[in-house]
């Protein structure tokens, strides 16, 4: 009775911390995003379009058989509105006509290049660069470093002080580098990292690298996937970032340094995904050096869009990969946890980490079978585990109809039918769509002790 | 009280359902206004907007009344939020009517009240980069003291509209401010650049500033405007305590091509800071490609720093028929950063293909002496696109040059051969 009546405590304790995280983070969010609105609102884009002092950047997309997305991702950036950059394409070594559809589209070439590999990311195969587009090059090599290695082979040829890292499935908004970089030029000395909201393209009109419509698809797998993302880049994102304790700049979309990623020893392809660890590595490094004042952003302006996965299984595929990077990175800087030197990431964010994104499902699951089984025993009143499960369900909505509220009130994103929908889906998370990521998660943690390392892609598929 | 039935846990559940509840609703409805109202604003915006673009045609005094009569209509917050965000409504070529019909209107006093004094602080920030697109020179003082307000966004944009005012007395105003934050030099002189090259005197100046960073930060803006006769006032500056500002004025004097500064670029080339040698050799290789070989080729050999090595590989490929000795002897260096150097020299002056047309020449002089080159070339093991430069050859003469390899390396030519 006393070990089931601490453990049901335990668990009741865990949702109410959890739940008043979310509020606190939620509120400081708001303030965050209204912030950042006004400023992108008042901002003087034109005088930052027109200078020659605006700070140039490295836009590097790693691709490996990408032939559904290559083509509008690369258009995509080459329709930025930013006044220099460039373009540096990594294929690691395709095997469908993601090369073939670059030649076409940039008018490449071969070029000789003598080429400094710093960082160990893999045999190169070809050096080639756009007849069309003189600020674009490809970088052809051969695989198995993951997107870690095709970065650091990119990194090794990158020019600029800035290094913009995406994902070649990314559709960029035209003025995502200058709302991102306005920020940076702000304080170019202190601003080590940046990166901001970017959601799903599932069901968009894509053409020529542009988005001609956003039609957010109400197939539910889908739907939770935004909603997820809305969650995870407005709410505590967003928060943490007021506080400087941003533990994750995404491989989606993000801008750093060059000189501290270099500093801080590149992109690791030991680890299941680079993004993750490389921001915790960056925190490590800088504060380690002394380097207290320095920033890692996060902005709530939308600057892209991405594919998300279309089947439960691939869902689970994404996710399991998402839960070992978790479970890596966590455990390889377990120092930082609660250590006062690193501020806030150390006592705000990593602590969320550790107690939702690792080892949150096993208070998961284990509530739920505990509820369960106690009332199957007769120890706990049906009643109870309905109030309970009731309990677990609304703070689940309620955690993500703030960000939801946010995003609108600040980005007016979604038509009001898109809102009630999504609105009314919050209440029924909990009913199925949260059980698939709990067994994603699992899966990951049993791979992770399993030893596996892989950085398994999701199975492309375009409408 | 049973503990694993705990009362309240129901309670909590219900306001916890009506908390979700309020909120699911609270947010469509907020939706749905919001809709509406962004509905009739953009109406109201747009229809203002085309009136505008109608008017562009129209004669100078049907402009000023419209635009006067437009001003006076909106009430002034409206009026604030317009003219902050221009850009999107009012066409450019009826800006100046704009700002002469606002300051006609007699409400510059209140905007000034709002920038002072405004309690809604992006309320305050609109109404001081309305105050710096009137250009209204007693408001300087206004947007000056916004600089130094507590709050960093106020700061900021203040400094933005400053620049809005493009004249000597913001351009003075911004430069002291660059002076007190020197970590936005890099914000301020972006936006300095949109001024007229009449500041140039006032950046002439700041040169004489204790702070390096504004020197420095003075130096790159200079070199933007190229005002005539400073090429004195900058040599002296390639002297400087501070090695940024050292690096900058050679950087400077390469892009004036001022023959005056070569002594003082070759000096730089002892400098003990990196960046000063390398901007000092690329700069000097902007002035005289060929005058300086024997220095850039010392560099080349000598210096620690690749970028050196490298911006003195640069230099001497222009006058490859002088560096090519000292290249050819480059590639014994036992150093492997200079040996790659003088392997890219090869490859970034297109000198390959003419090696490999000597290794096919009857003259036997020019054979040997591009043989020994190859030879030389292939065994730095530095990858220098050999199979690429093959391709460009039909087969009879390819296979010519393969033997040729053979000679040196039997298994490159093998892999060349597949």
């Amino acid at each position: 009775m006393t070990v089931f009546a601490i453990f049901f405590w335990v668990c009741l304790t865990y949702y109410l911390i959890l739940l008043f995280y979310y509020l606190v983070f939620g509120i400081v969010g708001f303030f965050e995003s209204n912030k950042r609105n006004h400023e992108s609102r008042e901002e003087n884009y034109e005088a930052i379009m027109s200078s020659s002092f605006t700070l140039p950047v490295s836009i590097i997309i790693p691709a490996h058989n990408e032939e559904l997305w290559v083509r509008d991702t690369v258009l995509s950036v080459l329709r930025l509105d930013y006044p220099q950059f460039e373009l540096i394409v990594v294929d690691d070594e395709s095997t469908d006509r993601t090369l073939d559809i670059l030649k076409e589209l940039l008018d490449l070439q071969y070029v000789n290049n003598v080429y400094s590999d710093q960082f160990n990311s893999g045999k190169i195969l070809g050096f080639l660069k756009s007849r069309k587009y003189p600020h674009v090059s490809v970088l052809s090599k051969k695989s198995g470093q993951k997107k870690a290695g095709a970065l650091n082979a990119a990194l090794n040829l990158a020019k600029y002080k800035y290094v913009c890292v995406m994902d070649c499935d990314t559709i960029l908004e035209r003025d995502a580098l200058l709302k991102v970089m306005a920020h940076v030029q702000k304080d170019p000395e202190h601003v080590v990292g940046i990166g901001s909201f970017f959601g799903l393209a599932n069901g968009f009109r894509i053409e020529n690298g542009v988005v001609l419509e956003k039609r957010f698809i109400a197939v539910p797998l889908i739907a939770y996937q935004n909603l997820e993302y809305i969650r995870s880049f407005i709410g505590n994102r967003i928060g943490w970032s007021r506080q400087n304790a941003m533990p994750i700049i995404s491989g989606g979309f993000g801008v750093w340094r060059r000189d501290i990623v270099l500093a801080a020893g590149a992109f690791d392809p030991w680890y299941s995904s680079e993004d993750l660890e490389f921001t915790f590595r960056a925190h490590d490094y800088l504060i380690r050096n002394g380097k207290r004042d320095y920033r890692i952003t996060m902005l709530p302006h939308y600057v892209g869009w991405t594919e998300g996965p279309h089947t439960i299984s691939q869902l689970i595929k994404q996710r399991n990969r998402w839960q070992r990077v978790t479970n890596e990175a966590v455990w390889r800087y377990r120092h930082m946890l609660f250590n006062p030197k690193y501020g806030r990431l150390g006592c705000v964010s990593l602590p969320y980490f550790v107690f939702y994104e690792v080892l949150g499902v096993f208070f998961e699951i284990g509530s739920v079978l505990v509820t369960v089984f106690g009332c199957l025993i007769g120890m706990i009143a049906w009643r109870m585990l309905l109030n309970f499960l009731m309990m677990m369900l609304l703070c689940q909505s309620l955690t993500s109809l703030i960000p939801l509220f946010i995003l609108n009130r600040d980005y007016r994103l979604l038509k009001v039918r898109e809102v009630a929908y999504f609105v009314i889906l919050s209440f029924f998370e909990f009913f199925w769509y949260r059980w698939i990521i709990v067994w994603a998660k699992v899966e990951g943690f049993i791979q992770f002790f399993c030893g596996k390392r892989t950085m398994d892609s999701i199975q492309r598929h375009r409408t | 009280m049973n503990i694993l039935h705990p009362q309240w846990l129901w309670f909590f559940n219900l306001i916890l359902l009506a908390a979700t509840l309020f909120f699911g609703a609270g947010i469509i409805i907020h939706t749905l206004t919001q809709e509406l109202f962004v509905k009739y604003r953009l109406r109201k915006l747009v229809a203002l907007s085309e009136n505008l673009k109608r008017l562009g045609a129209s004669p100078k005094a049907t402009i000023q009344e419209a635009v006067q009569k437009i001003n006076k209509q909106f009430p002034l917050n409206e009026l604030i939020v317009l003219t902050a965000n221009r850009e999107h409504f009012i066409p450019k070529e009826l800006s100046e009517y704009w700002r002469e019909a606002f300051q006609e209107a007699g409400r510059m006093e209140q905007v000034r009240r709002v920038a002072k004094n405004g309690k809604n602080k992006w309320r305050r920030i609109e109404a001081l980069i309305c105050l710096g697109f009137l250009k209204s020179d007693p408001d300087v003082d206004i947007l000056e003291n916004g600089l130094d307000d507590p709050d960093d966004d106020i700061s900021y944009y203040s400094m933005l509209a400053l620049a809005e005012m493009k004249n000597a007395a913001a351009a003075g105003v911004l430069l002291e401010f660059l002076d007190r934050e020197s970590f936005r030099g890099q914000k301020i002189v972006s936006l300095l650049e949109g001024f007229s090259i009449d500041i140039s005197d006032q950046l002439l100046n700041a040169l004489e500033s204790k702070n390096p960073r504004v020197r420095y930060w003075a130096l790159k803006l200079l070199s933007k405007f190229k005002p005539e006769n400073s090429a004195d006032r900058i040599i002296s500056l390639a002297t400087d305590p501070s090695p940024d500002v050292r690096a900058a004025a050679c950087q400077y004097l390469g892009l004036m091509k001022a023959t005056e500064s070569e002594k003082a670029l070759l000096a730089r080339f002892e400098d003990p800071e990196w960046f000063v040698r390398m901007h000092a050799v690329r700069s000097l290789s902007m002035l005289e490609e060929s005058k300086y070989l024997t220095q850039m080729i010392h560099l080349l050999y000598t210096d620690p720093s690749s970028y050196v090595k490298e911006s003195a590989k640069n230099a001497v490929i222009h006058d490859m028929k002088q560096a090519l000795p000292y290249l050819e002897h480059g590639l014994d260096e036992k150093d492997e950063l200079t040996k790659r150097c003088c392997v890219e020299a090869f490859i970034d002056s297109n000198y390959i293909p003419r090696i490999l047309d000597g290794i096919l020449s009857k003259d036997r002089d020019i054979y040997q002496k591009q043989f020994q080159l190859l030879s030389k070339l292939i065994h730095s093991n530095i990858h220098f696109g050999l199979k690429k430069e093959l391709m460009n050859y039909e087969s009879m003469k390819r296979q010519k040059i393969i033997a040729a390899i053979r000679e040196i390396n039997s298994t490159l030519a093998e892999i060349m051969e597949r």
